[in-house]
């Protein structure tokens, strides 16, 4: 290539030119996205909860066997994300809402509600409310209540009937037989709540949780815990029998049983009950139809559908379960056996449990 | 005229560099200054805390364990893609084009389904421990280690220090090698006299590109590394979405940030320094 034909390096482009042109073309930008953001938001019902499986019970039992476009005319869209993703984007915009509602366990409700991200229920529009299990509604003095769930998640030990014995507590876990054959929720899936759990099993409370903490952390480096990191991840480990016990959900339990593994669930003491339940957004513009969505999830021919799919029962006391499904009950006496916990004062510590937790469960590992 | 043209067709791409990669990262060493607030993520009170929270020992361990495996995978890379790059450069059959595809095939995979099966593979029950267990040898815990992490790393980012390496090897004109070889170089000779200095640039794009990839890695980690090989983007991961620390974890992604670079850095200050004594290129 000859000196000619090379190209030139002076483009007559200054430092300053080129500041400029970066500060005014970045400008335009953020006000265009600004201005597509007002128009994006909300230009159909969205409805924001976990993907996969999951996500598709939800359309096929509150969307499609609800009739919902044709009923409320509005067409609607799914954004589907983890439960904890929506929550810090609904708190990162908290009072201009990119989801009508979203789907969370009673913690992350708590939160949002004490954030003053989400809107009451108004109970003339969501009368099945009142047919919810009580340990799975929340209402705030005042405003009234804020969260019911479509179903029941329960939260308890699940054991191979074929290599473990029938386990009478979460302490049977830390049984020296099982080393290296139990499992323990990680504290970013389910283990925040778990620890709690086992916390008041040892003479814990919310707000100290140094017994549950020094348990846990026994049961991971003496014991060969190994960590689930999701429910996908249990499955497997169940399925492969790499663990003979660990705390896992009913559901999926009975799910197990139905893939060939002889897997079990024993309700034990501290059994968390937990639901499953749509909040809604506080600054939506679909206000009325997301109340009725919200009715139409607590009403209990809809959540026979969610049980059907995922074995969990459904959350409203007027549910009848039919014969094939009777198994996936909760008994009365069993309720009794679950642990209260107190949502806020574990929001308050999430922070401060999870160092802990890293440097004390994990860290010595 | 000129110089308005050259400004016109700048503008677009430094605007999306500014608003999406400039803008953000000052935002998250503005937040990483802020203090965390269980309900509202932050609040804009300046405090320290973030960084003196992070030089607690198990925080250090943790950022050890990410440059470690940086370091290692970026190695197993160029070790074991050096030679493949060298022979797909030097390819000139047909089946060149279904070679490149199956090198990029990990690439479309999704990480998940990847790394499920190598659990399948390694994992206590799996193929690896199923042999050995034939053979008598007991079964062994593959997995949840820092080989376990590297190797599921490799695997994915092989392509990364490929196809730049193969680019450059490319370039190098087979009479250079021929030439060496008449003059009685061996093949190691060859390799560290010829062929490495030559293709230089691009094991170095390769290192950077497969660097600085391994090192924010999520899913590889928490799969097949557990709870034991925790690196700094499952920390990350668990203050954003967990706690809700979006302060904290913003200290952490700019530590990450500041490590990138700095090991970025002293690489390519030790080539510049190699070649300008001419001992590498």
């Amino acid at each position: 290539m000859s000196d000619q034909q090379r190209p030139t390096r002076d483009h007559g482009i200054t430092r300053r030119r080129f500041v400029t042109a970066a500060t005014s073309a970045s400008a335009i930008l953020a006000l265009e996205a600004g201005r597509a953001r007002r128009a994006a938001a909300e230009d159909r019902f969205t409805i924001a909860s976990t993907g996969g499986s999951w996500g598709d019970g939800i359309k096929s039992s509150f969307v499609t066997r609800t009739d919902f476009e044709k009923r409320y005319k509005t067409s609607w869209a799914h954004s589907p994300q983890l439960e904890s993703i929506a929550m810090s984007k609904i708190l990162a915009n908290c009072g201009t809402p990119i989801y009508s509602v979203s789907t969370h366990g009673q913690a992350e409700a708590t939160l949002l509600a004490d954030a003053g991200c989400i809107v009451p229920y108004n109970v003339d529009l969501v009368p099945n409310f009142k047919d919810v299990q009580p340990a799975l509604t929340l209402e705030r003095p005042g405003t009234g209540p804020y969260y019911g769930a479509y179903v029941f998640l329960m939260w308890a030990l699940t054991w191979n009937t074929k290599l473990a014995r029938k386990p009478a507590s979460y302490k049977d876990l830390w049984t020296a037989a099982y080393k290296g054959k139990v499992a323990v929720p990680a504290y970013g899936w389910y283990g925040i709540y778990w620890l709690h759990a086992v916390n008041k099993l040892f003479g814990g409370s919310e707000d100290n949780v140094t017994p549950g903490i020094q348990a846990v952390a026994e049961l991971v480096q003496k014991n060969d815990a190994i960590i689930m990191e999701n429910v996908d991840h249990g499955m497997k480990l169940f399925q492969r029998e790499e663990i003979v016990m660990a705390p896992f959900w009913n559901g999926r339990t009975f799910s197990l049983q139905d893939g060939g593994t002889p897997a079990a669930i024993e309700y034990v003491d501290n059994s968390i009950a937990l639901g499953a339940g749509f909040v809604i957004v506080k600054g939506t513009t679909m206000g009325e139809v997301a109340q009725r969505f919200v009715n139409d999830t607590l009403d209990e021919k809809y959540q026979l559908e969610m049980t059907r799919l995922f074995k969990y029962p459904p959350a409203s006391r007027k549910a009848k379960l039919p014969p094939d499904l009777e198994r996936v009950r909760v008994p009365d006496r069993e309720m009794g056996r679950t642990v209260k916990l107190d949502w806020k004062k574990i929001n308050d510590h999430r922070s401060a449990y999870l160092d802990r937790w890293n440097k004390e469960v994990l860290g010595k590992a | 005229m000129h110089g308005r043209l050259a400004f016109a067709l700048l503008s677009p791409g430094l605007a999306v560099l500014v608003a999406f990669l400039i803008v953000p990262l000052a935002m998250i060493v503005v937040i990483s200054v802020f203090t965390y607030s269980p309900t509202r993520i932050w609040v804009p009170l300046l405090t320290a805390e973030n960084y003196g929270k992070f030089f607690h020992p198990y925080y250090l361990g943790v950022t050890w364990t990410t440059v470690k495996v940086g370091l290692l995978t970026t190695l197993a890379c160029a070790v074991l893609g050096y030679p493949l790059a060298y022979v797909l450069a030097r390819m000139r059959s047909r089946w060149l084009g279904l070679c490149l595809f199956l090198l990029v095939t990990p690439l479309m995979v999704s990480s998940v389904i990847r790394i499920f099966g190598w659990l399948v593979i390694l994992g206590k029950k799996g193929i690896v421990n199923a042999a050995l267990a034939a053979a008598g040898l007991g079964g062994f815990d593959l997995l949840h280690n820092v080989t376990a992490v590297v190797i599921g790393l490799t695997e994915l980012l092989l392509p990364f220090m490929v196809l730049p390496l193969m680019a450059s090897i490319e370039n190098i004109p087979r009479a250079v090698e021929e030439a060496a070889r008449n003059l009685g170089a061996n093949p190691f000779q060859l390799f560290r006299r010829v062929l490495l200095p030559l293709s230089l640039p691009g094991l170095v794009s390769g290192s950077l590109l497969v660097y600085s990839v391994a090192i924010s890695a999520l899913v590889t980690p928490a799969l097949m590394g557990g709870r034991k090989v925790r690196m700094l983007g499952n920390l990350v991961y668990d203050e954003v979405l967990t706690s809700l620390n979006w302060p904290f974890a913003a200290s952490i992604a700019v530590v990450l940030l500041v490590f990138t670079v700095a090991v970025m850095v002293a690489y390519l200050r030790t080539l510049r320094a190699l070649s300008r004594r001419g001992g590498m290129a």
